[in-house]
């Protein structure tokens, strides 16, 4: 197999990060990721949010690069042609010693130079926010707060890599970090070895099972769940902002917020979890999320709720870890991020690729380097009149595949064929969103089956939610009866 | 954009939407064009392969095909015009609707009237908040009926269904009759939601096990689905800690309430109804908006095909007439009341002459025997109906025949409810 100057091991968005940023460089780049699509684990499983950096230390990694990297989303989003919305966060004051607490983070805030924070009092704040708890004693107001989809930026920033070379190793596993006398010499996977003068070590929660003991670092990732709950778009109750409680020791709280596709979210809560595995819902967080957010919006209920998913923060220290490892030369770790680490991957990809510049990785800036990622077509945003000339060239986006979020065939065959396209039933929805509404698949979840067939060669019993062991049907029809008519033929 | 006119839209070929389609066209609408999204008409009884439909109206058993089939013949005889795979993307108060289509690109059809005919959808997983991880193996019923009976593929082969509708009573012999082991149909009710013929030949003709007031509260297996969680319950639903149990299976189908898919309608303006989650129509079906008429499983969720005919009916000719201005006006409500969850219409014209009968359907909030179902204006009885029981999972239908329909008193509201009984 050839050989890299890097091997970035984690297709989440801290690893689509930082291997879009050394994309920018004359340097031969890989991304290995274990799952068969990216951003399939901390990455697709969290709020969503692109954070104000209130109530952020700015004395700590996570608080620097999430202060810095909240201006660059603009930009950043335009490039990679993905919806961002600056819908601007509250910090809801619920009790007078919030309010105390809160007032202080505000001063806070303010020397960070958080953009046009400021205090609301009740009464601002319920014009602002209606659906807002009357009982709340104001909130800070924090305007460059905004929301994003996880998914479709991670994806973005995924895709945008590899139009600028990073090559993709999907559905391939590190079993092995190889190290020769201290330094790393690339990874052993399940499909081979794979050649690198430098490693990166991007894999989230299995930070510490890619074969090499971070241990040796003196780190251990703890899973912390979150669980949230996500509701129809017709749901009645609304909220404009992302409505924060004061936060806690061990996180920001139970968040209200509106996706940036016009959901309703609520969640997370926080449980320590034995195992990675974890990722289960249960009646007892279900219920905190909802007790929680109703501190917040009362009239919250679980009356349209479309979808429950439960994700895992990796945590390994009070702050993230991004530093070169000390016991092994060539190997940099950007592990342990928590929130706001969705907010800060911009800047977790700018940091990592400066500490492999000082640890000996020669960076020449290419002349070629595409800042824009060519988006999909986003059929939803159109007008009749625009939407009828792009049916006329192209009858795909005429026909309608998920009733419930109108998204085409077109928009479905794009995700499939574009770089680093679907292959499953997840992909295809974290892509288009199809699937993603209030019948959750149970409409186009056939159609699904037949495009992933169609454009991917997937066969149907091969088609899968997120790869092997997640085929959605087990068999054809009639091949029990014909077996079990086998069985007696043999007696 | 091209631009049509039209005499009548109809949304939806399916049962509601082609007996519409086939009324107006019989009742004076030139041109009448049904819009269906998918593939070929007949909407959710192309997959319903079993048979006990019909009974009623044509007198003979069909399955749901050759129900369907009859009236797409019938439909093509009387020239109604069919176009599928073509999805409505708005429905506007002033009659336009405009489509998307493959075929057609963008069209946009200015009609006198419009049919609501989009029938209903699947309660989730989610919706009912069944809690645990998200392997692959979960299904509504009627998405596992797909795959098995039209795409030609098996969900799994040992199967728990939650639910005693009729599609998940259904769905538990199909599973059977492809040789899946089926573990089980859980009912959180003390009674079955389904109809009674279907609990006979469906669970009891293959000896499928029915669990009532037994639930599911979790599902379990990281990739695919290794069993559920189930739990009794007290008379109230409460969950009964304490009588958990591990049920193995790789499949899980949900059958757990279907809703009115109502989606376009809501954004036309049409207002809903809340108990039953369709549009609040008159004796015609016409709703809140003039010249929007609606029937079927949009309206309420209907329990027999036959039944889903009968509002059709009255829907498409209806929605003929509505060209000559023939339309009730001074509307006066129809009331549930005690025993009754609802009853369609919600609002009807007395002083409206019609020669066809006023057909009521109601669901009875719990399951009685020997009942009257008396319909009264201002606290006074006026029509009586004995029934020998009444049943949550079977609809009421109450004809009253026009000669009838004379001793109700215009400019009155109506109260209907259940009387008597045990």
């Amino acid at each position: 197999m050839q050989k890299f100057d890097v091997v970035i091991v984690g297709g989440g968005v801290v690893g689509c990060a930082i291997a879009r940023e050394l994309s920018r460089y004359k340097i031969k780049v890989a991304l290995v990721e274990k799952e068969v699509e990216l951003g399939t684990g901390t990455s697709k499983a969290n709020t969503g949010l692109i954070h104000s950096g209130v109530n952020v230390d700015s004395s700590t990694i996570k608080g620097r690069l999430s202060l810095e990297a909240n201006p660059i989303f603009d930009r950043l989003t335009s490039q990679l042609n993905i919806p961002f919305k600056r819908n601007g966060s509250l910090v809801v004051a619920q009790s007078r010693e919030d309010r105390q607490a809160l007032l202080h983070s505000l001063e806070e805030a303010k020397a960070n130079g958080i953009r046009e924070v400021k205090w609301l009092e009740r009464e601002e704040l319920i014009q602002k926010e209606p659906a807002i708890n009357p009982d709340a004693l104001g909130a800070i107001y924090a305007p460059s707060g905004g929301i994003i989809c996880p998914f479709e930026f991670t994806l973005a920033l995924g895709q945008n890599a590899h139009s600028n070379g990073v090559e993709f190793f999907l559905g391939t596993q590190v079993q092995k970090l190889l190290v020769e006398k201290g330094r790393v010499a690339g990874v052993e996977t399940d499909k081979g070895i794979i050649w690198s003068s430098f490693v990166v070590n991007a894999a989230g929660e299995l930070a510490d099972e890619i074969g090499y003991e971070i241990k040796n670092e003196g780190i251990t990732i703890k899973s912390r769940r979150g669980q949230y709950l996500v509701y129809d778009r017709e749901y009645p109750v609304r909220v404009n902002h992302t409505l924060f409680p004061r936060p806690t020791q061990v996180s920001k709280g139970i968040i209200v917020t509106p996706t940036v596709h016009g959901n309703l979210m609520v969640g997370p809560n926080a449980e320590e979890v034995p195992g990675k595995n974890a990722l289960e819902t249960t009646e007892a967080g279900i219920k905190e999320v909802i007790e929680g957010a109703r501190k917040l919006v009362p009239k919250i209920d679980t009356s349209a709720v479309i979808r429950m998913f439960s994700g895992l923060r990796a945590v390994a220290d009070s702050d993230f870890i991004i530093s070169p490892a000390q016991k092994t030369g060539g190997l940099v770790l950007a592990v342990g991020i928590q929130s706001p680490g969705l907010t800060a991957a911009p800047k977790i990809g700018e940091l990592v690729t400066e500490l492999l510049g000082d640890m000996g990785l020669e960076l020449n800036a290419k002349t070629d380097f595409q800042e824009e990622r060519l988006s999909l077509k986003n059929l939803g945003e159109m007008n009749w009149d625009g939407r009828a000339s792009l049916v006329e060239k192209d009858g795909d986006y005429g026909q309608v595949i998920c009733r419930c979020e109108g998204i085409t065939r077109g928009e479905i065959r794009d995700a499939i064929l574009s770089p680093l396209g679907a292959v499953t039933i997840d992909g295809i929805k974290r892509r288009t969103r199809a699937a993603s509404g209030r019948c959750q698949s149970g409409f186009c979840g056939p159609r699904l089956v037949e495009l992933l067939q169609e454009f991917a060669g997937i066969s149907p019993l091969e088609a899968s939610l997120r790869g092997a062991g997640t085929q959605i049907l087990k068999y054809r029809s009639k091949e029990l009866l014909l077996k079990a008519g086998e069985e007696i033929a043999d007696l | 954009m091209r631009t049509y006119d039209v005499d009548v839209i109809v949304i939806g070929a399916g049962p509601a939407g082609l007996g519409a389609a086939i009324k107006a066209r019989e009742n004076g609408a030139r041109k009448v064009l049904v819009l269906e999204r998918d593939f070929e008409p007949g909407g959710i009884l192309n997959q319903c392969i079993h048979n006990g439909f019909g009974l009623q109206y044509f007198s003979e058993e069909l399955t749901g095909p050759e129900y369907a089939g009859r009236f797409i013949r019938k439909a093509s005889r009387a020239g109604v015009e069919i176009q599928t795979d073509t999805m409505v993307l708005e429905v506007k108060p002033s009659r336009q609707v405009i489509t998307s289509s493959k075929r057609y690109g963008l069209q946009e059809f200015k009609a006198k009237s419009v049919v609501l005919a989009m029938g209903c959808r699947e309660r989730t997983r989610d919706a009912i908040q069944i809690y645990g991880t998200r392997p692959a193996g979960i299904f509504t019923a009627g998405t596992a009926q797909r795959f098995t009976n039209i795409e030609g593929f098996l969900p799994g082969g040992k199967v728990v269904v939650l639910g005693s509708g009729d599609i998940g009573l259904i769905m538990a012999r199909r599973m059977k009759l492809e040789g899946c082991e089926v573990q089980g149909v859980f009912e959180l009710l003390p009674y079955t939601n389904g109809l009674s013929r279907n609990v006979v030949q469906c669970l009891n003709d293959f000896s499928i096990p029915l669990y009532l007031q037994k639930t599911i509260t979790q599902v379990h297996g990281r990739d695919r689905l290794e069993g559920v969680t189930a739990l009794k319950v007290d008379k109230k639903q409460n969950l009964l800690p304490g009588t958990e149990e591990f049920v193995q299976c790789d499949t899980l189908l949900l059958s757990v309430g279907l809703i009115p898919e109502n989606e376009l309608s809501r954004k036309t303006g049409v207002e809903i109804a809340p108990l039953t989650g369709g549009p609040r129509v008159n004796q015609d079906r016409m709703a809140n908006i003039p010249g929007i008429f609606a029937c079927g499983n949009v309206v309420q969720v209907h329990d027999l095909a036959d039944d889903v005919t009968v509002e059709s009916e009255i829907a498409g000719i209806a929605a003929a007439r509505f060209q000559n201005g023939d339309i009730p006006k001074k509307e006066q409500k129809i009331e549930a009341g005690k025993g009754l969850r609802y009853v369609v219409p919600q609002k009807v014209d007395l002083s409206c002459s019609r020669e066809t009968p006023l057909i009521f359907f109601m669901r009875a909030e719990l399951p009685r025997r020997e009942v009257k179902i008396i319909i009264s204006q201002e606290r006074q009885e006026k029509l009586a109906y004995p029934l020998p029981f009444i049943k949550p999972g079977e609809i009421i239908k109450i004809t009253v025949p026009p000669e009838k329909i004379k001793e109700l008193q215009p400019g009155l509201n109506i109260q209907v409810e259940v009387r008597g009984g045990g």
